[in-house]
Formats: structure tokens, sequence, C-alpha cells
């Protein structure tokens, strides 16, 4: 003690070299006494300290139980989310700061148990989060339940004559799902362990460390007197660690600790970005055309068919036409399908207006585009359409009979839309030789607009075919 | 005039995904976490290419489970963090929803919502999860729901969830339903003000070693308080972080003479669209009908609702479930009936359908 008795000086002497990564407020920390969490979280402050990290660029994110305790001690940015969920949440925050070193500490039953999916996914993942695991073999805050880990035959408040199922190995486990750090250790070897913390937090891709604890209630239940000792007795470290150090069988005979796997970030393979092909088409098959006031009050239009037809993208390219034309239009199209996608019934409405659409559905088409006519045979074979309404309809598809007791003022177009995409182009483009057809006969979209839409609504590739395909439904005459 | 339309073909579904980058502006990071669902798994397909681009991260997660977890953890950094799902993964994320209400974390939840319960109609729409949005999570929490029915409210709604999540810190609930997720309009994309985040002391990575914890803890420094006085002092802080704004919060909208309406049709989402259709055809028949239609369906407006009450009139709330949020009306209407008018889920009233219930109601008052 020197002479000077001021405080501050005091406080220098007195301060622990890990005064400033924990939290004093939290003290003293709630684990029994002869738990050796306490020692897992200086080992963790060491390995930082060790590291040089920067504290307030660390993150420390824990689940629920004994050992999730510890983020709350470490004056550090910490969560302590809910149960099994600390890698989730620890994975969010990486991905929204990558700078950020995140750490998930936990227990056996909160990482391995009801947090499994997200243990065996953060290693597919391969994000740089490093978990910490304290394997004490159960639920210990609880009061002692067997958890993922807990030893064939041990006692547990739920398996009082001793547990009947067979653990999992957490390194086996973690070497599967791809960890690209994989180490085990105890908390009775603590420069060990330091020494795989340090490791597993250079290791870029995601790192486990099973670190085996000892817990007074497996302790008590299960009559040993230092599961301390036996880790100390039995464990081994080793320099080379060969299958059998992983799949380990009953701890109680040996342990091997090391580190199994300490291996590179797997090359991800170079990401292009999605570029839209859209552009280049537009540019090559440039289509001008003119806005003006389309004067349409409220027109519903429906398109049906048979999935695989392009019933959806006719109408899509319906209502971008109505928006090319007319951009003071409200418009809206929806689409239903039959239980199955391809192969059942689907149609597509289309509602054009001046006012805002309310109900987004058809109820009687001002023009009904017919593709098939499954729709109309699941409906028993009514065809709905308004009485001065249009149809128009692929007469390669449709049974015609269908139409034979429509009101005298609905107008019937025909045309064998998929007969002359089969001839001349590919079964697909049909769609769009109907819409040349109805082009030509209804007048109710220009011609230009819609082939502008054609554009848009085509998939990629195929802009060309469904422009010629729309021509010669447009040029359509009935010999 | 060439292709330079100002508008833009888009659905309920990508509009989400549009309001989130408005909302963004070009600095902020936007987080999404999500797993493929029908009818919301198109909201993932555009993030997935739109959110890399503009140098966020887009993840898809295990589960809903982590979906949520990843949000909430996303967004007490700062990042506007969202996820997206429809009923059965909204029940999962119950639990992540709380956890994001204790520990502050601005999240932005979608929920496209289908028929239920349990799996029932993946590609047909539902409103059946109104009352689990208020009330499914344990525990008492703060919550706003907002629920867009036009694909350009949509993207305008996305955006105003990000900023009142970000406002208070609290996870905000976006709920789309089947119809509105998959019909297409064209919209304007608006230039909207980027929203301003949270201040530094509240977001980790800056220097201030911040706690946050699923337990019950102090307000100040957020650390772990197990007993009565912090969990009264607690609880009743996060309630009240909407309740004393409830009335900047709460919004809604109002179609047709509500006043001397003789009937109130009350409704949210896509059924407003019928219900619009059906009040326009019935007023040209001189009935005296109004619609509300709830755009925060959470926090209720309860203040409009029961000034309504001074009049003795039918209320009838039109949804799609077995009368969720008619439970809400009745507790606040005393003088007038309120009735419901509902169809399991898979489709919307049609206008014919409401107007007949309309004049129903109005014969019966004769
Ligand atoms: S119950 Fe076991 S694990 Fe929990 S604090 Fe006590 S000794 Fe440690």
């Amino acid at each position: 003690m020197t002479t000077d008795q001021s405080e501050e000086s005091n406080m220098e002497i007195n301060q622990h070299p890990y005064a400033d990564l924990l939290r004093k407020e939290m003290m003293p920390n709630i684990w029994c006494s002869s738990c050796r969490i306490g020692r897992i979280k200086n080992t963790f402050i060491e390995a930082i300290q060790q590291l040089g990290y920067d504290p307030d660029k660390c993150v420390v994110v824990s689940g629920i139980g004994c050992s999730s305790r510890i983020a709350g001690y470490l004056n550090l940015d910490s969560i302590h989310a809910t149960h099994g969920r600390a890698i989730p949440t620890a994975l969010g925050v990486k991905l929204a700061n990558p700078e950020l070193k995140v750490c998930v500490m936990g227990g056996d039953g909160d990482i391995l148990g009801i947090g499994g999916n997200h243990f065996l996914a953060l290693g597919r993942h391969g994000h740089d989060i490093n978990v910490f695991c304290m394997n004490n073999f159960g639920y210990s805050m609880t009061g002692f339940q067997h958890g993922p880990t807990t030893p064939l035959g041990a006692r547990t408040i739920t398996t009082s004559s001793g547990s009947p199922y067979v653990p999992i190995n957490p390194v086996a486990v973690a070497l599967a799902a791809g960890y690209t750090f994989v180490a085990r250790s105890t908390s009775s070897h603590p420069y060990h362990l330091i020494d795989c913390m340090i490791s597993a937090m250079k290791n870029r891709g995601p790192s486990f460390i099973e670190i085996l604890i000892p817990c007074m209630l497996y302790e008590r239940r299960n009559k040993i007197k230092s599961l301390e000792a036996i880790f100390l007795e039995k464990a081994k470290i080793k320099e080379t660690l060969s299958e059998e150090d992983i799949n380990q069988g009953d701890f109680m005979k040996g342990i091997s600790l090391g580190i199994f796997r300490d291996a590179p970030v797997r090359e991800r393979p170079r990401l292009s970005l999605v570029k839209s092909t859209k552009k280049t088409a537009a540019k090559k098959f440039r289509i001008s055309f003119k806005s003006r006031a389309s004067g349409i009050k409220y027109m519903q239009i429906r398109m049906e068919g048979t999935g695989g037809q392009g019933i959806v993208q006719g109408g899509k390219t319906l209502i971008l036409a109505a928006m090319n034309m007319d951009p003071k239009l409200n418009s809206t199209l929806t689409k239903r399908y039959g239980p199955e996608m391809k192969g059942g019934s689907c149609l597509t409405d289309v509602l054009l207006s001046s006012q805002p659409v309310d109900y987004p559905f058809v109820e009687v088409p001002d023009l009904l585009m017919m593709m098939s006519d499954i729709v109309a045979k699941e409906r028993g074979g009514k065809v709905i359409i308004s009485d001065k309404g249009t149809i128009v309809v692929d007469e390669s598809m449709v049974d015609l009979r269908l139409l034979r007791n429509l009101p005298k003022t609905v107008k019937v177009f025909k045309i064998p839309a998929t007969q002359i995409a089969r001839e001349n182009f590919r079964v697909v483009v049909a769609n769009n030789v109907l819409m040349g057809f109805v082009c030509k006969v209804t007048s109710i979209i220009d011609k230009n607009c819609l082939k502008a839409a054609i554009l848009k609504a085509a998939p990629p590739g195929t802009e060309e075919m469904n422009l010629a395909a729309f021509e010669r439904g447009y040029k359509f005459r009935k010999s | 005039m060439s292709d330079d339309n100002q508008r833009t073909l888009l659905t309920g579904n990508d509009a989400v995904v549009e309001g989130l980058c408005c909302a963004a502006g070009n600095k902020r990071r936007i987080v999404y976490a999500g797993y493929p669902i029908t009818p919301a798994s198109e909201i993932a397909t555009r993030a997935s290419v739109i959110i890399p681009r503009r140098g966020g991260a887009f993840i898809q997660m295990e589960d809903e489970i982590g979906s949520i977890q990843a949000a909430a953890g996303a967004g007490l950094t700062g990042a506007i963090a969202v996820t997206a799902t429809s009923g059965p993964g909204f029940s999962l994320m119950s639990e992540g929803l709380g956890f994001a209400a204790m520990i502050e974390s601005p999240v932005v939840c979608i929920n496209v919502q289908r028929g239920g319960p349990s799996t029932g109609m993946p590609t047909w729409m539902g409103q059946g999860d109104m009352m689990q949005a208020r009330w499914g999570t344990h525990g008492d929490r703060p919550v706003i729901v907002l629920v867009p029915n036009s694909v350009q409210e949509t993207l305008l709604l996305t955006y105003e969830a990000c900023k009142l999540s970000q406002k208070y810190l609290i996870p905000v609930a976006l709920m789309l339903d089947e119809i509105i997720g998959h019909m297409e309009e064209p919209i304007t994309i608006p230039e909207l003000p980027p929203i301003p985040s949270a201040p530094d002391v509240e977001i980790i990575g800056k220097g201030h070693r911040l706690h946050r914890t699923g337990l019950t803890h102090d307000l100040e420094m957020h650390l772990p308080r197990i007993n009565p006085d912090a969990q009264e002092k607690l609880v009743r802080y996060l309630l009240d972080k909407i309740k004393k704004d409830a009335k900047k919060i709460v919004r809604y909208e109002s179609f047709g003479a509500v006043e001397d309406a003789e009937v109130i049709i009350i409704c949210y989402g896509s059924e407003s669209r019928s219900v619009r259709a059906a009040v326009k055809q019935a007023r040209k028949k001189k009935l005296k009908v109004a619609m509300v239609r709830l755009i925060t369906a959470w926090p209720f407006p309860k203040d409009f609702i029961r000034k309504l009450d001074k009049k003795k009139r039918v209320y009838l709330v039109a949804e799609i479930n077995a009368g969720q949020m008619r439970i809400e009306v009745e507790r606040y209407i005393k003088n007038g009936t309120v009735q419901g008018l509902n169809l399991m889920g898979g489709r919307i009233h049609t206008p014919g359908e409401i107007l007949e219930a309309i004049e129903e109601r109005m014969s019966d008052d004769n």
C-alpha cells in the first residue's frame, strides 16, 4: 500500500483488470457458489482482452438458462433473448452491422435443445458468429430436467430412475452442420478454453465450442462428488484429434479436448446481382404510342382458361396497355386459380374505371376472353357475360355449344388462337394471338399501347415471338 | 410518347418492399429476415433482389421464430428491420413480437392474412388474425396494427409502419390480406423523407454498452429487476408509449355522410372495397348509409366510434372472420345496435350481398 491514501489512487489500485468489462451494478451474480459459469465469463473477457478487440464493438447474445445469464454481467452491448433464440437474434445484429463481433453464450438446453434448428441453420448460413455452448447435461435453471446432452442412465428430476434417452454429441452435430471452427473444452481447463475462444473468434465463419461445466444439481442427483475432479482426471487435451475423439461415449470414462476443425470460410460463389433484361428488350423493339383520354367509365374484362395458357400474362398485358393508353384511368388486376396451378382453371379479372376501383373482381364481364372452357364447365356450363358484352373465344380450345344460348345482343368473335400459335410459333403465345384479335375486333385499347405492354409482360427473350403472335392475331381473317 | 409512365404496376406484396425502400432512404440499412409462406412469399422474392442491391441484407431464415428474432436483433442496431409472413408464421412469431416490445426493438412485421385456423386456405384471403395481432402475445404489450386496402396504401402504410416502429421503439404489424397482397394496381412511388432513426443511446454498437433483456427490467439501464414494483413501472411505461399518443396514431376513413346515416358499416382491408361499392349503390337509392374504414385496427378509433353513438342506429361490422373487430365496436356502442356481416374466409362479400344486408337492416328499422 502506498502512503498516498487519496480515494483516486485507491481506486487505481483496486481496479480489477476486468472491471471495464463487468457490470458492477449486477453483482453479486445469481450462480451457485460452486458453479463455474463465472469462470467461463472470465475466460471470455480474457480472450477479448488478449485479442485486443474494442469492447464497444463486441456484442454478446444469450438465451435463457443459468449460463445465458452471462450476458447480463458483461459490460458490453448485450441481449438476453428468449429461450433458444440467441443465435437468430445474434444473426440479425450481425447482418445489420457486420463490423460488430457477435458471440452467443448459452447452455446445452438453450442452444442444442429448443434452439436446435437455429444451431443447425447457422452452420449452413456461414455467418461469422461464435457460439459458446456451456454443456452441463440438463436444464439446471428449472431444477434439472433431462436435456439433449443428458448421459444415458443419468438421473434428473424428469428421469428419476435414469435417462433412457441417447444424448446427442454437440461436437459431431456442429461438424456435420458445417461450422468452420469446432472445439471442445471444459471449465476446468481455463487456459485451454481461452486459446479455443481466441481461435474461434479469429475464425471468419460460424464457430462452436462445447464447454463442459459441472452443475451441482447434476452432481447431487447422480451422487457424484465433484465433476470438476472428473473433468481434470479424465479429460485429455490433444493436439491431433481422430474420429474416435469426436464420438466419445461416456464422459465419465474419458473426454477428448481440443480443436476438431479450424477451417477457412467456405468460398462462396461470386454473386452477381440480378439485372433486368427488360430494358434491352424495350430498346430493341422501340414501340411508341400516344396516350389519350380513353373515355372508359367502367369496364369489366375477364380472361379465363387453363393454367399454363398465359392467362395471367394476358391480363397483365391488358392492364399495362390500359395504363399506357390513359394514365388517368384507374385499374385493378386480380387472379384466381383452381386447386392445381398447372392444368387447373385460371382466370384474370381486369377492371378499368374513371373512378377508383372498389370491388376488385369482375361480376359480369363486358369483355370475356375465353382461352378454354374449363372455367365455364366448372360453373356447370354457364357463360357469364353482360347483355351487351363481347366474347372473344379460342375456338380451338372451347366447346362452342356453350355459347349457344346467349342473348342475341352479345357479340361473339372466334379465332383458332391455339392452332395458329402451334402452327406458326409455339402454343404458349396463343394468348397474344387472341390478344391481337381482340385488339382488332373491339378497339378498346390502341394497338401500340398493347404492343408496348406485350413487351413488358412477356418473359424475357420471348418478346419477338409474342409480338409476332399478336400481329398474326390482329391480321386474322376467317377464311 | 414512350414508355415512361409515371405509374408502376405492382402487387400489394411488391409494394411492401417499395415502402421499405422509401422508409430507408439512401443511407439506412434494411434487414429482411423471412421464411417462405403463401401468400406472403412474393415479398421475400422481391426483397431478395432489391434489398441486397441497395446494400441491405436479405436472409431466408430457418423458420418464422428465427425470422422475428433476427428482425428484433437487427432493429436494435438502427436498421429498418422487417419480416413478413402469413397466419401460421404469425402464430410462431408471437413470442418474438412480445420480446421485441420488451427490449424496445423497432420491428415491422407484415402478415398477409389467409383463411385459418391452422393451415386453412393458403391461397385464399382471410381476416382472422385481427385479435391475434392485438392479443397474441403473453403479457400486455403496446400494439400498433395497420390495415391497408389498396396497393398504393400498402406502400404508404409500410412506410408508416417503419416510422411508427422507430418512433415508439415497438414492433408494428401491417396486416394485408391475400387479396391486397396479390392484386395488382398501378401506383406511383412517392418521394418520402427517410424516417429518422432512434437516438444513438438506444442503438447497439455505438459505445453505449446497452443491455436488453426479455426479463422485467428497470427503465434506466434495462437491467433485470424481478419484483412487482419494477413490473408495474415497466409494463405501464411500455403501454403508455402508445396510449398517450393513441389520438395521434389512430387513423380511419369515413365515406358517405356519417352523421345522419341510419346504418354505418365498419370494415377494413379488402372487404372495405366491397363496402364502398355497396354504399355508393345504396346512396344512389337514397338510403342513409355510410362507411367507416379502420386504417389502424389498433389502436382502435374508440373516441370516434363513441362519438357516433350519440345517435341510435345500426352498426354493421363487415369482416372476413367470425366477428373479431365487432367485439371491439360493441365496447363503445351503447345506444345503437351492433351486428356482424361475416364470411369465414376465402372471399370478400360482393357489393350486392352487402347492399342486401343494408336493405334488410333498413326494413328492420321501419
Ligand atoms: S444450477 Fe448448476 S448451472 Fe445453474 S448456477 Fe447452479 S451450479 Fe451453475
